[in-house]
């Protein structure tokens, strides 16, 4: 049920067409996981925050350093030292503190990730390997909760929608684990960008209307400001969420 | 027959920082032997067990395309690769 204030609030989404009060009643009742409170995590809390999602967990077991400040827009120059989980609660807490903020200060693992996703309605990627993403992944296929891949380098990202069941995961796209930069580059604004995508794709997903990015990997290079677009193939024999992943998990 | 191959950002420091690199083949697949050729080192970042690593996303004039796909003279081919940064 929305209040007075929430009606007010988010007048400008609520005549949008489609969405209205029922949609940001939705909202309003959702849980999203954001795993990753760095440069593609603060962007992507601080939208869910400003649209009215009920309730976000912030997922991250790192500190601040001075290195993050010319990304990670939730953390500032007097939260240096500080948790990432506990900077951008407090900063979301004063955006928006009709909201449920759960911060979670872990490491996310195979032992964990369950617990981590555990009652989401969408888990938002803003984690920074690949390894950690294909646990998230796994876990989101077997729980049937959406996740909303995206990753940079530099002025490059990426973004694609998993629907467990409807779309391909990330393992049917990945068979291969990608090769980490040492240290990847970035400019703030590309995660800033592929941040607001996510969160455009989560309040879709949520509201329930227009079409995402699902089975659809869409590129961004900032240098040429081109985007381009893959359509992403289902692996009947993927481990994850294939025959393979069902054997498995007949198993787990 | 030139094609131009455009190199992403990250890829750069092994190709001695070419932005992009014009090569002559009848396939993507022989355009892309032919940048490893010249430059060895992009073999880790675009090969995987012999065959183009499935990170490793490449358009023919904006179209996606893979490695058996015809060239032309005057193709445009532009390698993207996975982009795991957060």
């Amino acid at each position: 049920m929305l209040s007075e204030d929430d009606l007010v609030r988010y007048s400008r989404q609520i005549v949008y067409p489609h969405f209205g009060k029922k949609g940001q009643e939705k909202l309003k009742a959702s849980h999203a996981v954001v795993v990753g409170v760095g440069g593609l995590g603060c962007a992507a809390a601080l939208n869910l925050a400003c649209a009215g999602i009920g309730r976000i967990s912030l997922v991250d077991d790192d500190v601040i350093e001075l290195s993050n400040l010319n990304r990670q827009i939730l953390h500032w120059e007097q939260d240096v030292g500080e948790r990432k989980t506990i900077s951008a609660m407090k900063k979301l807490n004063t955006i928006n503190s009709a909201l449920e903020i759960d911060a979670v200060c872990e490491k996310i693992t195979e032992d964990n990730v369950y617990d981590i996703i555990k009652g989401a309605n969408v888990v938002i990627n803003g984690l920074d390997d690949f390894e950690t993403r294909f646990v998230v992944n796994s876990a989101c296929v077997k729980r049937n909760v959406p996740f909303i891949h995206a990753g940079i380098s530099g002025l490059l990202g990426q973004i694609t929608t998993i629907v467990p069941g409807k779309t391909p995961c990330l393992s049917c796209m990945y068979p291969d684990i990608p090769p980490a930069e040492d240290t990847i580059p970035v400019f703030g604004v590309t995660p800033a960008f592929m941040a607001s995508l996510q969160v455009a794709e989560a309040i879709k997903l949520l509201a329930g209307f227009g079409e995402t990015l699902g089975g659809r990997m869409m590129y961004f290079d900032g240098e040429t400001m081109e985007t381009y677009y893959e359509d992403m193939i289902k692996d009947p024999n993927c481990i994850v969420c294939g025959s393979a992943g069902s054997r498995s998990q007949e198993n787990r | 027959m030139a094609v131009k191959i455009l190199i992403p950002s990250l890829l750069r420091k092994y190709s001695g920082d070419q932005e992009a690199v014009e090569v002559d083949g009848g396939t993507v697949r022989e355009c892309i032997d032919i940048l490893k050729g010249r430059y060895p080192e992009l073999e880790r970042w675009l090969y995987k067990n012999g065959k183009i690593a499935t990170y490793v996303h490449i358009f023919v004039n904006k179209r996606k395309s893979c490695g058996e796909d015809a060239i032309k003279d005057g193709d445009e081919i532009k390698i993207l690769m996975a982009t795991g940064g957060g």
